[in-house]
Formats: C-alpha cells, sequence, structure tokens
C-alpha cells in the first residue's frame, strides 16, 4: 500500500494537481468508475434557493438553502458571499438537519414534576396564552414585591439583532431592570472590553481581507482550523500561495492549526501575558518601532493591578488608569526579559526573538487573531490589550494585512450582543447605562420619560446565577442559550435552580440541561423559520428571509419577547406604524410580523439605526441587507467601510488627518497602550489537584450540541466528548485510548473515557475535554473565576486530578 | 487498537436518563430527551484501508462525501497533502473501490466560476468539509 500513498510536496502540490491526472492517464490508472466525479447538486430539481447566514461560528458563512415545499433539501456554499467564496464547514454543509430532529418541542410546556425533579421531569402541554400568562404573573408578581432588580433575562450571540434589540428594549426600557446579559458574556466580553480600553470602540478595525494581503499570521491561543474553518481556508490558501508567507501558533495544545504552521510554539497557561509583554520589550529595546506613530496615534497608561479573579459574589471593579510617558512605559517593560519570559511560559528566547522579528520588521504585515484562548482568560482584557500593543508600537494596524484581528465566537455575537448592547452595563452602539447622556439618547429613541432607564448596570452573567443562588433573581429567563450546561463551576447554579425560589423560562428548540430545569418551557422557531439578521465577526451586518414554516407551535424568540411584553402591558414598545412598515410581499411572513399585522422586523431595524447613525455605526436601510451578501458597517452613503481609523478607507477620518482613533475623542483620537502585566491564574495545579483542565469544542459541533448532535451525519463525525491526554502522563497513569476516568475539581467531578492521540494532543500535564456533549458535563469541574474587567469567565484554566476508574 | 464493532458493545450500557416521559394521560406530552444517553465513548472510525473501503452515501446530493476509509498515516501537512494521491484522478482498486475523484467545483474559483488547471488552494484543508463517521448512530433515529 505504502507506494500509493506517496508524499505529495507543496512545491508539487499545483504541478500535481495538473499534471497528475495526464500522468496517470498515461498508465492506464484512471478509473472509468466516475461516481463522485461530479458535485451532484444539479441532481436536484424544482428547488428554491435563498442566501441566509450559517446557523454556526462567528465566520459569517452565507449559505444558500435550498427548499423544496417545506423542507430544506441541501445546502450548499454561497458563491457571491465574499466569506466564504461558494465553500461552507462540515458544520455548514449539514445545516439542513439541524430544525427536523425527532424531539423537537412544539408546544408550550409546564412543569408537573417538584424542581427537585431534573432527569425524568415531567411537563404537560399548555396553550401559548397559558403559558404566557403564567409568565407575566411571575414576573409582574416579582416586580411588585421585589423589584426591577429580581428579574433577569439571559439572550445569546445566536439571536437576531431584532431579538437583541427587543429584549434590550423590553428590559431596559419596558421593565426598568438591566438585568439583561447573553452568553457572549463568555465569549466575547473581554474583546469588547480590550476594544473599548484601548480604541474607545468596539469591534475589529480591520476586516477579512486582511487574510489575502497578510504575510505572517500569529495564532494567540485560536483553533482557527476547527473554529473559525472558512477562515482557515483563506488563511491557508494566503499561506500557499503567497511566497513567504508564515504561520505560527501560539497555543497550550497541539491542534490542528499547527498542521499548516511554521512553527508551533507550546506556552504555559496564562504565560501568554508575559509572551505579549517579552516582545514588546524586544521591541522598544532594539528600537524597532515605529516613531512616528506612537508621538502621533498613542498615548501610554498603567492601570490598576492585583485585580482578582471575581471568585467572591458581588466583586466590583474599578480601574486606576494614569497616563504615562514612553520611558515609564520601557521601564516597566524591562522586567520581561527573554530569561524571565523563560521562566513563566517556558518559551525559548531565540523563538521570542523570532516572534518579536515578525512584529518588529516594517515590510511584514502582520495579522495577530485570536478568540477564546486570549477572552477566557482571568486577564482577559490585559491580553486584548497587549496584542494591541504589539500592534501599535509597531504601527501595524487599519490598513489591508497589518490587523489585529479578534475573532468571534458566535454567528452574531458581535451583531446582536455587542451592537446592540444585550449586556448588563450596555446600550446600542457602544453607549452604557452609567452614561446620563446615552441614557438620555435611549429614552428618546424609544419616546420614553426622562429616568426610565436605571443608571446602575444588572448582573452581568456570572452575578445572575450567583444572585439566583442568593434567592435575590425570582423570575430568570434564558433564550437561545443554555446556561445550564455551559456555565462554569455549575453544580453550584444547576443546586441553585433546583432549590431556590426561581420561576424559570426556558425558550428553545429541542430539551437540553437548561429545560430540565424550567418551569415552563417555550418552543422556539429557529434560523430560517423566521426572518433573521447577524453581525459576523468583521462588523459585516447580514440578513436571511423566512423559507419554512416553523413546526407545531413554535415560535422565534422575537415573536415571545414581544407577547411578554404585551401582556406585561408594554405592547407600546413594539406598536409602530403599519403604513410605514406594511407586511412584506411574496415571501414568507415571520410570526412576529403576522401577529403584529406590519413588518415588524422592518419597524424595529429602522428604529435601531438611529442609535449609530453619524457615532461610526452607521448601518444601511433594511431592504439593502437582503440584497447583498451583506455590509461591514460604518456604511455611509451606502458604501461599506473595510478599515476603520484609516483616512484612506473610513470617511470619518477627515482628510489630511491620516490615522485617527476617533473613539478615543477625548485624547485627541489616540489609541492606549496600556502596561499590563503577567499575573498568575486564579487556581494552577498542586499536589491534590496535580493537572490543568482546559475546554473548548471540536469542528464538528456547535457549542453544548442542541442542534449538531442531533444531526444524524454530525453526531456519527464525532459522537462523543473524550479526554485527551499527553502521551507521557497516560503512560504514567497507566491509561490508553477507551479507559475510563474520572476528573475531579474542588467543585465537583465527571467521568470520560481517555483518547490518545486524537486531533488534540495538550502539554504535559494538562487534560483537554470539550464541552458539546450532554454526557460529559465538564463544567461541573470548571472555575468560575473571571477577569474583573470584562466578567468573563475563563474555561481554560483549572486545577484537577485524574483517577483510573 | 481496538475497533469501533469490538468496543460498542461494551459502551452501550445504558443509564436510562432520559429526561422525559411523561406518557401518564390528560395533558401530559411524552417528551423525550434522548441525546442525553448516560453513554460514554470514543469517537472511532473505519480502519479499512482506503481501497478496501466502499463509498459511503452521502447526506443529500451536493453534500461533501464522507470519508470511508482510515486516515492513519494520512496527515495532511503544509507540505503533503496525501489526499491527491488517490483522489486526484480518481484512483481506482478495483470495482466498487475506487476513489472518489476530484470534481470540476474544486478547481473553479465560485465567485467568479473561473476554471483552472489546479485544484483552488482554498481547497487545501480536505478535513474542513470531508470527515470519517463513525459506526454509532444518533440515538434519536
Ligand atoms: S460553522 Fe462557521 S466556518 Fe462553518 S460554515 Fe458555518 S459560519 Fe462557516
Amino acid at each position: 500500500m505504502s507506494a500509493s500513498f506517496s508524499k505529495v510536496s507543496r512545491r508539487d502540490f499545483l504541478k500535481i494537481a495538473s499534471a497528475s491526472a495526464i500522468a496517470l492517464a498515461g498508465h492506464g490508472l484512471i478509473s472509468q468508475f466516475t461516481y463522485g466525479d461530479a458535485d451532484h447538486d444539479d441532481e436536484l430539481e424544482g428547488v428554491l434557493w435563498e442566501k441566509a447566514p450559517c446557523r454556526f461560528c462567528g465566520t459569517g458563512c452565507s449559505a444558500l438553502v435550498g427548499v423544496i415545499g417545506n423542507d430544506i433539501v441541501a445546502v450548499k456554499g454561497d458563491p457571491e458571499s465574499p466569506v466564504n467564496r461558494g465553500l461552507l464547514c462540515i458544520k455548514g454543509y449539514h445545516l439542513l438537519k439541524i430544525h427536523s430532529a425527532a424531539d423537537r418541542l412544539k408546544k408550550p410546556l409546564i412543569r408537573v414534576s417538584p424542581k427537585s425533579v431534573t432527569s425524568g421531569a415531567k411537563f404537560r402541554e399548555a396553550t401559548w396564552d397559558e403559558a404566557l400568562e403564567l409568565i407575566s404573573e411571575r414576573f409582574q408578581s416579582a416586580l411588585q414585591e421585589h423589584g426591577p432588580e429580581s428579574i433577569a433575562m439571559f439572550g445569546s450571540g445566536q439571536w437576531t439583532i431584532w431579538e437583541g434589540y427587543a429584549a434590550a428594549k423590553l428590559l431596559k426600557g419596558g421593565l426598568r431592570s438591566n438585568n439583561l446579559d447573553c452568553n457572549a458574556r463568555h465569549c466575547m466580553a473581554s474583546a469588547v472590553a480590550g476594544f473599548m480600553t484601548t480604541f474607545g470602540l468596539d469591534e475589529p478595525m480591520g476586516c477579512y481581507d486582511d487574510f489575502e494581503n497578510a504575510d505572517a499570521f500569529i495564532l494567540w491561543g485560536a483553533n482557527m482550523a476547527e473554529m473559525h474553518p472558512m477562515l482557515w481556508a483563506r488563511v491557508s490558501q494566503r499561506k500557499q500561495s503567497a511566497a513567504g508567507a508564515t504561520i505560527i501558533n501560539l497555543t497550550v495544545l497541539s491542534n490542528r492549526s499547527s498542521v499548516m504552521a511554521d512553527r508551533e510554539i507550546i506556552f504555559k497557561p496564562q504565560s501568554d501575558l508575559a509572551i505579549a509583554n517579552g516582545i514588546a520589550n524586544i521591541l522598544v529595546q532594539s528600537g524597532r518601532v515605529n516613531s512616528d506613530f506612537i508621538s502621533n496615534h498613542v498615548v501610554f497608561q498603567t492601570g490598576k493591578e492585583n485585580i482578582g479573579y471575581g471568585l467572591e459574589d458581588n466583586s466590583t471593579f474599578q480601574e486606576e488608569a494614569s497616563v504615562v510617558s514612553f520611558d515609564d512605559f520601557k521601564s516597566h517593560l524591562a522586567t520581561y526579559t527573554l530569561e524571565y519570559v523563560q521562566q513563566i511560559s517556558g518559551v525559548t528566547p531565540d523563538i521570542l526573538s523570532e516572534l518579536a522579528d515578525i512584529y518588529g520588521n516594517p515590510n511584514t504585515k502582520v495579522m495577530s487573531l485570536w478568540t477564546m484562548g486570549v477572552n477566557q482568560h482571568t486577564r482577559g482584557t490585559w491580553m486584548n490589550n497587549l496584542i494591541y500593543n504589539l500592534h501599535l508600537l509597531t504601527g501595524k494596524i487599519s490598513e489591508p494585512g497589518n490587523s489585529p484581528f479578534s475573532l468571534t465566537g458566535q454567528p452574531s455575537a458581535c451583531g446582536t450582543t455587542r451592537e446592540v448592547g444585550t449586556f448588563s452595563h450596555r446600550l446600542p452602539a457602544d453607549m452604557v447605562v452609567t452614561n446620563a447622556e446615552h441614557r438620555a439618547i435611549a429614552e428618546g429613541i424609544w419616546s420614553l420619560p426622562a429616568g426610565t432607564i436605571p443608571a446602575v448596570p444588572g448582573y452581568h452573567a456570572v452575578e445572575m446565577m450567583r444572585a439566583i443562588d442568593r434567592g435575590e433573581i425570582k423570575v430568570f429567563w434564558s433564550l437561545c442559550a443554555n446556561p445550564y450546561q455551559d456555565y462554569a463551576n455549575l453544580n453550584r447554579y444547576r443546586k441553585a435552580a433546583q432549590e431556590k425560589d426561581v420561576f424559570i423560562i426556558v425558550s428553545d428548540v429541542y430539551p437540553n440541561l437548561s429545560s430540565e430545569v424550567a418551569d415552563v418551557i417555550l418552543p422556539t422557531a429557529m434560523w430560517v423559520e423566521k426572518e433573521g439578521s447577524y453581525g459576523n465577526a468583521e462588523r459585516r451586518t447580514h440578513f436571511w428571509k423566512k423559507m419554512i414554516q416553523p413546526p407545531g407551535e413554535s415560535r422565534s424568540d422575537l415573536w415571545q419577547i414581544v407577547e411578554v411584553g404585551k401582556k406585561l402591558g408594554l405592547g407600546h414598545l413594539f406598536q409602530y406604524d403599519p403604513q410605514a412598515y406594511p407586511l412584506p410581499q411574496e415571501q414568507l411572513i415571520s410570526d412576529a410580523s403576522e401577529t403584529a399585522g406590519f413588518y415588524m422586523e422592518k419597524a424595529l431595524w429602522e428604529e435601531y439605526r438611529l442609535f449609530g447613525k453619524d457615532k461610526g455605526h452607521d448601518l444601511a436601510p433594511f431592504e439593502l441587507y437582503h440584497q447583498t451578501r451583506g455590509l461591514r458597517w460604518p456604511v455611509v452613503d451606502g458604501q461599506e467601510t473595510r478599515w476603520r481609523y484609516n483616512e484612506k478607507y473610513d470617511p470619518y477620518v477627515k482628510s489630511g488627518e491620516g490615522i485617527n482613533f476617533y473613539g478615543n475623542e477625548a485624547n485627541g483620537g489616540k489609541a492606549i497602550i496600556w502596561f499590563r502585566p503577567y499575573e498568575p491564574p486564579a487556581e494552577s495545579p498542586d499536589t491534590d489537584y496535580p493537572f490543568w483542565l482546559c475546554t473548548g469544542r471540536v469542528l464538528e459541533h456547535w457549542h453544548s450540541g442542541t442542534m449538531t448532535r442531533r444531526v444524524p451525519s454530525l453526531y456519527k463525525a464525532y459522537p462523543h466528548a473524550t479526554a485527551a491526554l499527553h502521551p507521557d502522563d497516560a503512560a504514567e497513569l497507566a491509561l490508553s485510548t477507551g479507559d475510563r476516568i474520572r476528573i475531579t475539581s474542588r467543585r465537583g467531578s465527571v467521568e470520560v473515557l481517555v483518547e490518545i492521540g486524537a486531533r488534540v494532543k495538550p502539554q504535559k500535564g494538562m487534560v483537554f475535554v470539550p464541552w458539546f456533549d450532554e454526557d460529559v458535563m465538564i463544567n461541573e469541574a470548571t472555575l468560575d473565576a473571571f477577569c474583573p474587567i470584562s466578567k468573563q469567565t475563563d474555561y481554560k484554566k483549572c486545577a484537577v486530578k485524574l483517577e483510573k476508574l | 487498537m481496538k475497533s469501533w464493532y469490538v468496543m460498542l458493545p461494551l459502551l452501550l450500557v445504558i443509564a436510562s436518563l432520559g429526561f422525559v416521559a411523561c406518557t401518564g394521560g390528560g395533558d401530559d406530552q411524552e417528551y423525550t430527551h434522548s441525546i442525553l444517553t448516560g453513554e460514554l465513548g470514543i469517537n472511532e472510525y473505519s480502519t479499512l484501508l482506503p481501497g478496501q473501503s466502499t463509498l459511503l452515501p452521502r447526506a443529500y446530493p451536493g453534500a461533501p462525501p464522507f470519508i470511508p476509509h482510515s486516515l492513519a498515516g494520512l496527515e495532511i501537512s503544509k507540505d503533503i497533502l496525501p489526499c491527491l494521491t488517490c483522489h486526484l484522478a480518481g484512483f481506482s482498486y478495483g470495482p466498487d473501490h475506487t476513489a472518489t475523484r476530484i470534481p470540476e467545483s474544486h478547481y473553479t474559483d465560485l465567485p467568479t466560476g473561473e476554471k483552472s488547471e489546479s485544484i483552488q488552494l482554498i481547497r487545501y484543508n480536505c478535513l474542513l468539509c470531508h470527515v470519517p463517521q463513525s459506526a454509532e448512530n444518533l440515538p434519536l433515529e
């Protein structure tokens, strides 16, 4: 056999692709059997194809969804999409079955069993009216007896933009509660805090066009090959087509992204802080910085240190910022010598210097890429700041290919949660509830009396769960999320759900570990069963139309939010002029629009975009998004913006200014370089709990698996979460593939089977377990420590022990 | 290495944890939560060598074909793309054992429709779209 699998070198790839068929034909080796030669999509007849963003990751691919009648029969990559260029990853290709598994929720359900029962809990069917009535009674009695602080909503980066917007309006403008947070807190909060503290405006300055312009790609704890597959396809394409293109994979475990990398650098957990400072130190010591850029566009600051880990209930954070000189900054950095960095991180001086050479070479265009490794970090905000530092010191920013690029986890973490502001402290267009002017703008647009929106932030995601445990929250509504599988330190919060006096409403598509603890379950219409809008990681807002009818009595989250609002006497928040927003013609009408009698999505959109108009967040009129494959905001005069802050591309930068970080108006449009030190993790391995536990996702599954584990081919592609270990650790513990172990932390334990040498290969002393599998509730072991600035949980580091069973 | 058909029975220790079962009449709905199975497992795929395996049915017309053979020793790297050896030309190992030939779409820049002599480099990572299948079935089926 071996001869048949002779190696094909990269150099030969192109040659072979064209020549080898001919060569083989000459040897008579080409088969006459042609099954598989064709792409087969032409076999489908009578199919209506419509575009829709993929339901899964923050890449934001566009799919063409093939519909016959009320069935989705095929999905293909949308060739007109500049994001994915006609391709999809394996999850995208199997979108067609995410809505149709046998146990789809189709009717509202009300709990019959006592709250203490989870597995085997009984529910009875209810009408929508009965369910809504019950929900509204519970909301009203909580509001009357305990005030607006006693209700909470937990939303999602998978919500459509208008769903997030309606939720924000209902909670903050209607119920006068800022207790609205979302699963994006666990995903992108550190990115937001990083952007806000450095640039004063959220979201990347660059865009995906950077992939075709960069010379070097530095992955900071981001396994793009599995988590951002179609972006990885573009990185790989660049790597294979541009001479000298380099990929560096900085990671705590060997993964599939290492396959394409020129160098894999394994570092100790948490030490990315030291590595980034070490690179910056080399750059400033050797003078490989862009002095003009620094003097014109940057200020230096220090902040509060020893900021803790958010482990105590009700912990707070107050920044203590001081402006310092470049020389002060340099002397702070001076601690991060080659030796010191090596001692903390394990990264050798030559490798660190190599990284500095890439950032420091003025002719190398650098893209830094990161997501959960950096964001799910007790110093997540700091790590975001530190990566920006490298680009700001060298002036490698806001131009094609020079791009610190914060990748996004969820399909609309940007569009919905960040831009709309479905966080406990935020309002649309980067405004915050603590700013009186911002509240007044929101109250103005929402036609509310002054003083309606509370000035104090509500509970952030983790504190929300802790408040339930303290008995402070009486009604908790989770939509489009799975908190009772997703939260770290899950035992505490699941126990609270069962024991405390809290009425839990779960809106979902399928039964899962959250609906299991619910008092009421609302069946939800999903994806192309409704009209939708997402915003991806490159500021691209894209829309889709409703293509099929949802099953049974399931209703979209938008419909649910509006109907609950109406029951609570807040229907006026969602009443718009039917003449101005007539129902759309020649398309399926969404449930929300049908019930309202006007085009609800369009009405909400046109109101929502008032928030960002002329404030750097301009969005286009509604129709344009149905006509295009999305547009990157700010959209000014119908034109999208590819590189912000740069006069050449961004209409907000005046001619002659060159670069203007206009989010920081107060300091004259300068970005802030923060000195942020290395500080140790919240919990590190010790003699009792000698291993690191790191969690994450896999290519084939989306988040907690509620959808993808019900798609037969995705289930079969990766049925189980397993524990990956370094072979030396496995040998020491006498473990081999298939052995059952118990992983125990100070908070809980799970049983799981070991898989050695699988696609993830952790460093010595670390175990990796993905969190998609309901049968392996790894979050019972994880620690709910978070970044005190962003309040984002660190799912990547805690201490565990392993026992063979 | 144990093959999946040997391992499976061992893994099928059903803990019957269903989140379930309101069959008790009245308004109660039969309510199953069957992807929570109480089972643990590992991810094992065909151990058949390329050339021994037969094609798996596609999920739908136009769906990327699944990988029916073992990938042991066939690691993709930045320098080596072993998949091409058989799939470039559709190498045949005999009746029913012919590698699926890389189709025209892979030589086409889809946004422009331009065809090229060589495979589009954006397709370099075959495993982003083509995956193996374990023998285990979705508990719901
Ligand atoms: S999961 Fe992400 S990469 Fe895959 S098709 Fe969907 S959006 Fe694209």
